[in-house]
């Protein structure tokens, strides 16, 4: 079965992943917001959502990290960019990746620089068609300007709610 | 340091896997602290940059089964905490026999 959903909120893609799996249907593969999900029994995975560690869209050590979390029981199922999706057997007892808000807060540090990263490569992207749409407004350059708007507004959506997250945590902390 | 870095050096005096260092963590404090896969991982890279630990060994071949060892910088950087948190403690307790 093959889901179409575009989010940036990892806590949100979590729970629907999590869902998915409650239902029976264990996700499997994704590209470009399309998730293919196989059937599986109810609950039997627990799914979880990592960025690992690197600069831009590049991990300093993937392949280090990858065998780091096979010893520690955890499959990488799939990678995008640093964006990675992990899972683990229920039956294996709780799963969270990280568990004190130092290092929580640093995954959600780690998100908006890479959201804030993403932005400006858009927009500096975007310039050149903005350009033109502002000498010749056809109706082409006006979605392509359209376009351009939503991602600007769902990257700087997803900016805030990590600075709220963020927020949240560095409170707990005190 | 966190408690996570804390614990890690702690179970570091001996040659240990990520794995037997969430285990040991946990035996050591009865549960209470768990330390999630991408925590360790951090703190291990952090511990490493610092040379606070080192790599001991490494299955031939393979990245699996990494073992990780506690370094002199380590150990003294782990006294020193020790006697932070001593310094802290007697000093709570002092002020609490005196009010």
């Amino acid at each position: 079965m093959i889901q179409f959903k575009l989010t940036f909120d990892k806590d949100m893609e979590e729970d629907w992943l999590n869902d998915w799996c409650q239902r029976g249907w264990a996700f499997k593969r994704f590209c470009m917001g399309f998730f293919n999900f196989i059937p599986c029994h109810p609950g039997e995975f627990i799914y979880r959502i990592d960025l690992v560690p690197g600069t831009g869209l590049r991990c300093d050590d993937y392949w280090g990290y990858v065998s780091f979390m096979k010893e520690m029981g955890v499959e990488v199922l799939q990678r995008w960019g640093r964006w990675v999706y992990l899972r683990k057997r229920t039956e294996d007892g709780p799963f969270d990746v990280y568990t004190d808000l130092d290092s929580q807060i640093g995954l959600y540090q780690r998100m908006r620089r890479l959201f804030v990263w993403v932005l400006i490569l858009e927009v500096f992207c975007a310039i050149p068609s903005l350009c033109l749409l502002i000498m010749e407004p056809s109706l082409f350059l006006r979605c392509v300007g359209g376009v351009f708007l939503l991602i600007v507004y769902a990257f700087g959506r997803a900016i805030r709610r990590c600075g709220q997250k963020i927020q949240d945590l560095e409170r707990r902390r005190q | 340091m966190t408690e996570a870095l804390f614990y890690i050096l702690l179970a570091a005096r001996r040659p240990v896997h990520g794995y037997g260092i969430t285990q040991e963590v946990a035996s050591l404090t009865g549960g209470r602290v768990n330390l999630g896969p991408g925590t360790l991982y951090g703190a291990i890279n952090s511990l490493l940059d610092k040379g606070w630990i080192e790599l001991y060994s490494a299955e031939a071949g393979s990245r699996k089964k990494k073992e990780y060892r506690i370094t002199s910088q380590g150990r003294a950087a782990f006294a020193a905490e020790m006697e932070r948190l001593q310094e802290l403690v007697s000093n709570g307790a002092r002020m609490e026999e005196e009010t």
